[in-house]
């Protein structure tokens, strides 16, 4: 059973593959989930902990555990980024960033802990996989074409694994260096997969961040990545090809 | 890295009822919000509903643009107003670039080096989008994509 819904100001899709009475209360725990992060951390409700603190309501020794645990790790992923991730954006602190796939994660561990074991969970173009989809077959993913915005520049078959893609045409992207503050150098697209959608998530957004470097500062990390440049070109790691569905006669060059 | 279990405590009380699950299985049933990925037309932005069908070889949607760089309408964004310059070559797009970018203290962009050699490289591709999800930018009319139009709205021969 698949559900899409609005949270945190994107569409979240949760596909659990298990018979419908069973689905009904999984999801609702899976999206009661993402309802209650967005009310926690999100920068556009006024009475979130995470506005809260930016107003200097409240001090970060006093938010609940979540929000401290989410600000311990922002500091120890900007940290292992050299910088290159920071939640401080004119002032104000949006972990953002790391939140989003931080609660895919944990909803996926609620699957987990149910047993279920083919499901896919999505938000905002990041997502956990697990299983297989509604053919039995490995699930499909598509990187969308950052030009013809209703096309896709890959299609991939895997499982077990995340997928996240940065990009300067996604809602709130740093097109920005956060270390110096000038202009990223020359991507618009940078998508990777690993293990785990916490990492691949956050690892993706400071690769980005890094231009032309990322991709094989991604590889370093364990990831297969695939980056398209301003350039349109694609540059892609020696792993990703494995993971494409091969290309069918529709394709076309842009 | 250490996962929370603080939000599993309150609910594995309730899924520890669901102990025994058989399932086979089941179809997807209708989303709540279309899917981007279940049909090409559903995003698609004036210019481009002609041109986007599966089966369809060949199919260049942008071979009817004019050679040159056209510069688009400056779009608001969460960090300030970004413009997109198109530059198109042959007939086609061979890429983008940003102007008027927030902080921008008028220094020359930094280009990063990075090793090649376990790298490949293609042309960029466009597919159908014929898979069970997408990842990447959901939302269309986004700033760069405006400002994008706008400047292909110029290129059109």
């Amino acid at each position: 059973m698949r559900v899409t819904q609005i949270v945190m100001g994107m569409p979240v899709t949760i596909d659990v593959l298990i018979e419908a009475a069973v689905a009904e209360d999984l999801l609702r725990l899976g999206f009661d989930y993402f309802h209650h992060v967005d009310a926690v951390f999100s920068t556009y409700k006024s009475d979130s902990e995470i506005s809260r603190l930016n107003r200097g309501e409240i001090k970060a020794e006093d938010c609940s555990n979540e929000v401290r645990e989410v600000l311990a790790k922002c500091a120890e992923m900007k940290s292992y980024c050299d910088g290159y991730f920071d939640i401080v954006h004119n002032g104000q602190i949006d972990p953002s960033g790391l939140v989003k796939g931080w609660a895919i994660w944990n909803a996926a561990e609620i699957l987990n802990q149910a047993g279920v074991q083919n499901y896919l969970i999505e938000a905002g173009g990041d997502m956990q996989i697990k299983g297989r989809n509604s053919q039995g077959e490995l699930w499909r993913v598509g990187i969308r074409h950052p030009i013809e915005h209703s096309r896709l520049a890959k299609r991939l078959q895997l499982t077990n694994c995340a997928v996240a893609t940065s990009g300067t045409y996604e809602r709130g992207q740093h097109i920005y260096n956060p270390k110096s503050g000038q202009a990223i150098s020359g991507l618009l697209s940078l998508s990777a997969v690993g293990p785990s959608i916490y990492e691949v998530d956050v690892l993706t957004t400071a690769a980005f961040a890094m231009g032309r470097a990322g991709l094989s500062w991604l590889k370093q990390q364990g990831l297969e990545a695939f980056m398209i440049t301003q350039e349109l070109e694609t540059f892609a790691t020696a792993g990703w090809k494995a993971l494409e569905i091969p290309h069918q006669n529709e394709k076309s060059s842009v | 890295m250490k996962k929370t279990v603080t939000i599993l405590l309150a609910t594995l009380g309730i899924i520890s009822l669901l102990a025994v699950i058989r399932y086979k299985p089941d179809s997807p049933n209708t989303a709540t919000v279309p899917d981007p990925s279940s049909s090409d037309s559903s995003t698609l932005s004036p210019n481009q509903t002609a041109t986007n069908s599966t089966g369809n070889t060949n199919s260049s949607p942008s071979a009817s643009y004019k050679d040159g760089s056209f510069s688009g309408d400056t779009a608001e964004t969460e960090y300030g107003p970004v413009q997109v310059t198109a530059v198109i070559s042959g007939g086609k797009i061979s890429g983008v670039k940003f102007l008027q970018l927030p902080s921008d203290r008028g220094h020359s962009i930094e280009v990063s080096n990075f090793s090649a050699p376990q790298l490949r490289q293609e042309a960029l591709q466009a597919q159908s989008a014929n898979v069970d999800i997408v990842s990447g930018a959901t939302q269309t009319t986004y700033g760069f994509q405006r400002s994008l139009q706008s400047a292909l709205d110029q290129a059109r021969a």
